[in-house]
C-alpha cells in the first residue's frame, strides 16, 4: 500500500515544500534547477566566461611584455576595421570556407551515394574512405609541405619528369598558390565527415518510397531529386553547418600548411588572431577579432537553422 | 514578478555575473599576478629552468650537470622546461600572463629592457661579483638602469659556411669581398645546385642576416639616439645586394628560416650557407664526408667587419619562489667548469662569455675539436664583431662599426616577426614590390613604430652617446 505524503507551502514556497510529517523536501523546479546548475556552471566557467572575457579584452589596449591594461573604448574595433590585413583575412577566411565546403558536400555526397550502392569491397572502401579524416592535421600539413617541396618533393620531380614545367615550383612559398594547396588538403582531410553523415542517412531512407517512385516510372535522376535528396537535406544543413563552423574556425590546417605566408597569403581569421595575439602582441585587438569571428558565426549559425527548419517542414 | 520570469532573471543574473567577473579579472594588472616569494612548504625546493638548448647533447650534459647539483644540495630540485629557440618570446609571455614561475630562463632580447623596467627579472649583480664581473667578455652582460639582470652563458658568431670543393672545380676562390660572392653564387647556381641560402621567410633568421648586410654597408636600423636611420642610402644599398643574391638561392626560399637553410646545405643544395657554428656539428654528425669540403669565411656582403652575434643569457624571475636558491644554482651552472663542459656540447656555436673559459675551450681535447680547431678558433675570433639588431642600438656609426650595447627599448615593436624589415624581404623576392618600394615602406612603418612607442613612453630620453 502506498502511503500518500501530504506537503504544504512554506514561506520558501517556490523552491521548498514541508510535508506534513514536519520535514522540508525540495519542490520540483528546485530539483530542475540543481539538475541544470552542473551544466550552467560548466557551460558558463568554459564557454561564455572566456567568450565575454575575450570580448571585455577587446576594449583595452594591453601591452603584451607588462600585461599593463588601459581601457580604449572601440578603438580596438575601429582600427581592426580600418586595417586591410583584417579585411584580406575575412575575404580568405570566406573562400577557404566555402570553397572546401562546396567540394566536400559535392564530393561527399558523390562518395555516399557510390559506397551506398552494393559493390564488392563495400566495407573496405568505406573504412578506407575514413582515413584521412583520422590522421592529425600536423602530419597531413608536414605530408603535404613534403610532397610540393620544390627540392625533394615528388609532386615537382613527377611535373619536371612529365615535362609539365621546365624548373620547380615553390607552391607553398607563392601567394598566388598557396591558399589553393591549403584549400585543398582541408578537402582531402575533411570530406570523409561528410560521407559519414551522409551515408547513414542514406541507409534510414525507406526503401518502399524508391521502389514505389521506380515502380511509378521515375528515372534515376528523379528518385533521387524528389526522394534522396529530400531525405538527405536536413542532414545537409545540419553537415553545412557543423563544417562552416569548423571551418571558418579551422586553425591548424590552414596555418601548419604554410604558417600565415607567404606574405599573409593564408592567413584567415583564426591565424590572424594567432598573429595578432603572439607575434604583433596585440592582445586587445586579436580580442575584437574573436568577438567579430562570433558575430558572423552566430549569424551564420541563425540563417542555417531557417534553412534547417524549412527544409524538415518539407520533408515533413 | 510572475512565476515564468524566473528562470530568465536567474541566467540573466549568471551572466551579469559573469561579465562582472571577466570585466575584474580583465582589469586586474597581471603585474599582481606574479607570484611572490613565499615561505616554501617542506620537500625540495623545485626551481624551474627555462631552456631552448635542445639538442640531445646539451640536454644529456645539462641533466648530468643537474644531477652533480643535486647530490650536493639535495634539497633543490631543477625542473628541465624545454622550447624551441622560435617559440621562446611567446612561451615567456604566455608563462607570465599565466602567473607560472619562470625560475631560471633564457631571455629573449627583445623582451629585455620592457621586462626590466617591469620589475620582472631579479637584479644579478651578486652572481655576477661571485664569478668575476672583470672575467666577463666586453658587451656579454646585459645591464639596465646600474643593475645587470641577465647574465651570459654564450654567444653564437654567424658565418659563411662554404662549399670549398665547389669553388674548387668552379676555379674559384674562397670569396673576400661582395663581388667575389656574387661571382661564385652566379657560377654555381646550376640545376640542381643553388649559389646560396638565403631566408626570405617572416622570420627572426631573415631579421638577423639582413642586419649583417645592413651594418657591414654602413647601415643601421636606428642611430644610438634611437633616431630611424633605415631610410638612409646605405640601407638601400643593403637590400640591392641581398636581392641580388637571393636569385640564386633555391626556390622557395622566400619562405625559408633557420632549419630550412641548414638542410639544404647539409644536402649538398646549395654552394653556401650563412650559420654559426652548430652547422658544423651536424655536418659532422649527420653527413661527415661534407666536413671536409667544407669551410669558413667571414660573411664578406660589405666593406664594414660586422656579423651578427647573440649573447644567450639566463635571467631570473623576480617572482620565483627560492629566490636565492635560483641564484645559487645558476651561479654554479655558468662558471668554471660547468660552463665550459655545457659550452662545449655545441663546440663553435656556444662561445664561453668567460675570457678564462674561453681560453680552456681552445685547448679541450676531443674528436671534433681537434680536427676543426680552425673553425673554433675563427669562431672566437670573431667574438668582437658580433652584433645584434635587437640589442646594440646604433653600432654603425658614420658608416663603422664601434658596437654600442644600448637597446632599442622598441625592439618587440620593430623585430617580432612577421614584421617590418622580413615582410619587406619577402615582397621583394616573391616580385610583389620593387626593391625600392618595399624599403621605403619598412622605413615608414619602422617610423611610424618607434614614434608610437615614442608617443607611449613620453619619459623616455634618448642616451647619450
Amino acid at each position: 500500500m502506498t502511503v500518500m505524503t501530504k506537503t504544504t507551502k512554506t514561506a520558501a514556497g517556490k523552491w521548498l515544500r514541508r510535508r506534513e510529517n514536519g520535514q522540508f523536501e525540495i519542490t520540483d523546479r528546485t530539483l530542475a534547477v540543481l539538475m541544470i546548475l552542473p551544466a550552467v556552471i560548466l557551460i558558463g566557467a568554459f564557454a561564455i566566461y572566456p567568450v565575454l572575457q575575450g570580448f571585455a579584452a577587446s576594449f583595452f589596449r594591453i601591452e603584451s611584455a607588462t600585461l599593463a591594461m588601459t581601457f580604449t573604448g572601440l578603438s580596438n574595433y575601429k582600427d581592426l576595421f580600418g586595417d586591410s590585413l583584417f579585411w584580406e583575412s575575412l575575404g580568405r577566411t570566406l573562400v577557404w570556407t566555402a570553397a572546401t565546403i562546396l567540394v566536400q558536400i559535392s564530393v561527399g555526397l558523390g562518395i555516399s551515394l557510390l559506397l551506398h550502392q552494393e559493390l564488392r569491397g563495400r566495407n573496405l572502401a568505406r573504412g578506407l574512405v575514413l582515413f584521412p579524416y583520422l590522421i592529425p592535421a600536423v602530419v597531413i600539413a608536414v605530408t603535404w609541405r613534403f610532397i610540393l617541396d620544390p627540392t625533394l618533393g615528388v609532386f615537382n620531380r613527377t611535373m619536371l619528369e612529365w615535362g609539365l614545367i621546365d624548373r620547380p615550383i615553390a607552391f607553398l612559398a607563392s601567394k598566388s598558390t598557396a591558399l589553393l594547396f591549403v584549400i585543398i588538403g582541408g578537402i582531402w582531410k575533411y570530406t570523409p565527415f561528410v560521407v559519414i553523415m551522409l551515408l547513414a542517412r542514406l541507409q534510414v531512407i525507406p526503401v518502399d518510397l524508391e521502389e514505389a517512385a521506380q515502380i511509378d516510372g521515375a528515372t534515376r535522376w528523379q528518385v533521387f531529386r524528389h526522394i534522396t535528396l529530400p531525405w538527405l537535406m536536413p542532414v545537409i544543413v545540419i553537415t553545412l553547418l557543423l563544417r562552416t563552423i569548423w571551418m571558418f574556425n579551422e586553425f591548424d590546417m590552414v596555418y601548419l600548411f604554410a604558417f600565415g605566408g607567404p606574405l599573409f597569403g593564408t592567413t584567415t581569421l583564426p591565424v590572424l588572431v594567432r598573429y595578432l595575439a603572439f607575434d604583433a602582441r596585440q592582445i586587445g585587438m586579436a580580442a575584437a577579432t574573436s568577438s567579430v569571428m562570433v558575430v558572423i558565426l552566430m549569424t551564420m549559425s541563425w540563417g542555417y537553422f531557417q534553412f534547417y527548419n524549412r527544409a524538415e517542414a518539407n520533408l515533413n | 514578478m510572475s512565476r515564468r520570469s524566473h528562470p530568465a532573471t536567474i541566467f540573466t543574473l549568471l551572466l551579469a555575473f559573469i561579465f562582472l567577473a571577466s570585466c575584474r579579472a580583465v582589469q586586474t594588472p597581471s603585474v599582481e599576478s606574479t607570484p611572490s616569494p613565499t615561505i616554501s612548504a617542506p620537500g625540495p625546493k623545485v626551481i624551474p629552468f627555462f631552456t631552448t638548448e635542445s639538442d640531445p647533447n646539451q640536454i644529456t650534459i645539462l641533466r648530468e650537470l643537474i644531477t652533480e647539483y643535486q647530490r650536493l644540495h639535495p634539497d633543490i630540485e631543477i625542473d628541465i622546461v624545454l622550447a624551441s629557440p622560435a617559440s621562446r618570446g611567446r612561451r615567456l609571455l604566455i608563462a607570465l600572463a599565466s602567473g607560472a614561475d619562470l625560475g631560471i630562463f633564457e631571455i629573449e632580447p627583445t623582451l629585455m629592457t620592457e621586462w626590466a623596467e617591469a620589475g620582472y627579472l631579479l637584479p644579478l649583480e651578486d652572481v655576477v661579483d661571485a664569478i668575476g664581473a672583470e672575467d666577463y667578455v666586453e658587451g656579454s652582460l646585459f645591464e639596465s638602469d646600474g643593475h645587470i639582470f641577465a647574465v651570459p652563458y654564450a654567444t653564437s658568431v654567424y658565418s659563411l659556411w662554404i662549399r670549398s670543393d665547389l669553388f674548387a672545380q668552379a676555379g674559384l676562390s674562397l670569396p673576400t669581398n661582395y663581388d667575389e660572392v656574387l661571382q661564385a653564387v652566379k657560377t654555381l647556381t646550376r640545376g640542381e645546385m643553388y649559389g646560396i641560402a638565403l631566408p626570405n621567410g617572416q622570420n627572426i633568421a631573415s631579421i638577423n642576416y639582413f642586419s649583417t648586410f645592413l651594418w657591414q654597408n654602413g647601415g643601421d636600423y636606428f642611430d644610438c639616439r634611437g633616431n630611424v636611420v633605415f631610410g638612409e642610402p646605405a640601407a638601400f644599398t643593403a637590400v640591392q645586394k641581398w636581392t641580388e643574391l637571393s636569385q640564386y638561392a633555391p626556390p622557395g626560399s622566400t619562405t625559408w628560416g633557420y632549419r630550412e637553410q641548414i638542410d639544404a646545405y647539409l644536402r649538398g643544395r646549395v654552394a653556401m650557407v650563412m650559420y654559426a657554428g652548430r652547422l658544423g656539428v651536424n655536418i659532422a654528425n649527420t653527413n661527415p664526408e661534407l666536413a671536409d669540403k667544407s669551410a669558413l669565411v667571414f660573411p664578406p656582403w660589405g666593406p664594414e667587419k660586422v656579423t651578427l652575434g647573440v649573447w644567450s643569457r639566463f635571467a631570473i624571475a623576480s617572482g620565483t619562489r627560492h629566490q636565492a636558491e635560483a641564484k645559487a644554482f645558476l651561479q654554479w651552472l655558468v662558471s668554471g667548469d660547468r660552463l665550459l663542459r655545457y659550452d662545449m656540447t655545441v663546440p663553435g656555436h656556444m662561445i664561453p662569455p668567460l675570457q678564462s673559459v674561453q681560453a680552456m675551450s681552445l685547448e679541450i681535447e676531443s674528436p671534433y675539436a681537434n680536427r676543426h680547431q680552425v673553425w673554433l678558433e675563427a669562431f672566437s675570433r670573431w667574438v668582437p664583431y658580433t652584433n645584434h639588431p635587437a640589442m646594440n642600438m646604433g653600432s654603425v656609426r658614420d658608416g663603422r662599426f664601434v658596437r654600442s650595447d644600448m637597446i632599442p627599448p622598441w625592439a618587440d615593436e620593430v623585430f617580432s616577426t612577421p614584421g617590418i624589415v622580413d615582410t619587406m624581404l619577402q615582397e621583394i623576392t616573391l616580385g610583389s614590390r620593387s626593391p625600392e618600394a618595399a624599403w621605403q615602406d619598412a622605413v615608414r612603418k619602422m617610423e611610424t613604430a618607434v614614434s608610437e612607442w615614442k608617443r607611449q613612453h613620453p619619459d623616455w630620453q634618448p642616451p647619450d652617446c
